[in-house]
């Protein structure tokens, strides 16, 4: 994995994006420098650095907390994904009467849901929890009712030839056969779990010390502090990447057979 | 390693299909077909393609149920084993782990599933490929791996749907001969569907032609006297048998034209 070809798929992999970002910093600082507009509007890449180093321990817990609800969000959405979307799936009344429900409630704005969660959940975590679980758990359903449907149907006839049960069919055969579309489902769901996270927060965060990013984003914008916006929205962005990162690996973990 | 009870004498089972017919919505598959397979003989079925070949191997693997007529073994009898057109090999499960799956249904314990898997796929000559995953493996050995799961269960009759259909030639001439010798040493019916005269005369001790749909018994030859392997078929009597053949599958495709 790490000899020569591993490493320069890596620089194949991570060289161009992380151009473009070099990039862009450069022609966005030098904009900065020569056209000069008002702080509270544009602020360079320099001072939203500065207004990070400035504020660090208390964006970087900030961070923690929000991350740390992305992460129990995503992890409970992804347990109520598979057990939902393997439920749906093992039956065609259920799975014609709750799917096109749920592909509904996907089209209501999670803004609009926000605050209904702080009269269920109360104020913290717990609304915030909630709010990336709701937007986190539709891919992973989805994925895991499409990829048990798809099996083979060749690979369905064998276990049927050696009578196999439906639990060994579902064990055996369904789950290794949907894995590779729930991984991607819940790759999907990383980065939108950190999005409902930090809406969550706009609508039922604490202010003060125990701030979490979105709270961070909502009190900067009322003092006009762009560079700190820009460098809470970095942090939640850098999240989300993680988050991505993390479960690209455990995915690619999972189902390094499947590439062999 | 557990001992099990050497093969009894003739351990095939017989296969009786009478009176056999198959409709699918309006067209009809297979037409009346009456079919004796003896204890430990090996019968190839061939026709012309869309004839029910397919149809009437899986009305005998208990998979279609016929509309008329009987079949015995009745479906869901042990011993039946079938080998799919394709290897149908989980792609996250090395070919032991693939071997042993018949066994792990039943209920077999892990360590006797691993010995019985690891001895079938010798069987195969596959002995040092268990370890590894099925897309690594050529076509031919993906194959061979189909075969062992259907051998590990100790078939004592087995049915084989175009197995090696997919195949070059050389491959499949092996294939064939490693399957021919298995069935001599182990003794199982075997009921074998193809496309290819060739392969039907080199491994059988009887062809059974069918008509074009809807499948009935076009014709009937007894290859016994042929022998099989690599040099009975380069001999004069095997050629002579797959050119009656050809003419018998010519006249049952073609049925108004004089052969």
């Amino acid at each position: 994995m790490t000899g020569p070809t591993g490493g320069r798929r890596l620089l194949s992999t991570v060289g161009p994006p992380l151009t473009v970002v070099v990039f862009v910093l450069v022609a966005w600082q030098a904009a900065d420098t020569i056209f000069d507009p008002p702080a509270y509007l544009l602020p360079g890449p320099i001072e939203i650095h500065r207004a990070f180093l400035n504020d660090a321990p208390r964006l970087l817990a900030a961070t923690a907390r929000t991350g740390l609800a992305a992460v129990v969000g995503l992890a409970a959405a992804f347990s109520l994904g598979v057990i939902g979307g393997s439920v749906l799936s093992a039956s065609r009344f259920l799975r014609r009467g709750v799917y096109p429900l749920a592909s509904l409630l996907q089209m209501v704005p999670l803004v609009a849901l926000a605050p209904l969660l702080v009269i269920w959940f109360g104020y913290g975590q717990r609304a915030t929890v909630a709010s990336a679980v709701i937007v986190a758990v539709f891919p992973i359903l989805a994925a895991t009712i499409d990829g048990l449907q798809s099996t083979d149907p060749g690979l369905r006839e064998l276990f049927r030839v050696y009578r196999a049960g439906p639990l060994a069919r579902y064990w055996k055969l369904g789950l290794p056969s949907a894995a590779p579309a729930i991984v991607t489902g819940t790759r999907v769901a990383a980065g939108l779990a950190v999005i409902g996270a930090v809406v969550g927060e706009f609508v039922s965060g604490f202010g003060g010390e125990e701030a979490p990013l979105g709270i961070v984003i909502l009190s900067a914008l009322r003092e006009s502090r762009t560079d700190l916006v820009f460098a809470a929205v970095g942090l939640s962005a850098a999240v989300g990447f993680l988050l991505f990162g993390a479960v690209s690996s455990l995915g690619w973990l999972a189902l390094r057979r499947w590439h062999a | 390693m557990e001992h099990r009870a050497p093969p009894d004498p003739s351990p095939g089972l017989p296969l009786r299909l009478e009176k056999v017919s198959k409709r699918f919505e309006e067209s009809l598959a297979v037409d009346d077909v009456t079919l004796h397979l003896a204890p430990g003989s090996f019968t190839a079925l061939v026709g012309p393609s869309g004839c029910g070949k397919t149809t009437l191997l899986r009305i005998a693997a208990g998979l279609l149920p016929p509309d008329t007529g009987s079949v015995d073994p009745a479906p869901g009898t042990a011993g039946v084993s079938l080998c799919f057109q394709e290897p149908r090999l989980l792609p996250w499960r090395t070919a032991s782990a693939n071997v042993a799956l018949p066994l792990e249904l039943a209920g077999v314990p892990r360590a006797e599933r691993r010995a019985r898997a690891q001895e079938a796929l010798a069987r195969v000559q596959l002995p040092d490929s268990g370890g590894a995953l099925p897309a690594t493996l050529s076509g031919g050995m993906r194959m061979r791996v189909a075969l062992a799961r259907a051998l590990v269960t100790d078939p004592r009759l087995l049915l084989l749907d175009e197995p090696f259909g997919a195949l070059d030639e050389i491959t499949r001439q092996e294939l064939d001969d490693m399957l021919r010798a298995l069935q001599e040493a182990h003794g199982f019916t075997a009921l074998l569907v193809t496309h290819s005269i060739a392969e039907a005369v080199s491994l059988s001790d009887e062809v059974v032609v069918l008509s074009r749909a809807p499948g009935r018994v076009a014709a009937r030859r007894d290859l016994s006297h042929v022998g099989h392997g690599a040099a009975a078929r380069q001999s004069a009597r095997f050629q002579a048998e797959v050119a009656a053949l050809q003419t018998a599958l010519d006249h049952a495709a073609h049925p108004g034209v004089p052969a």
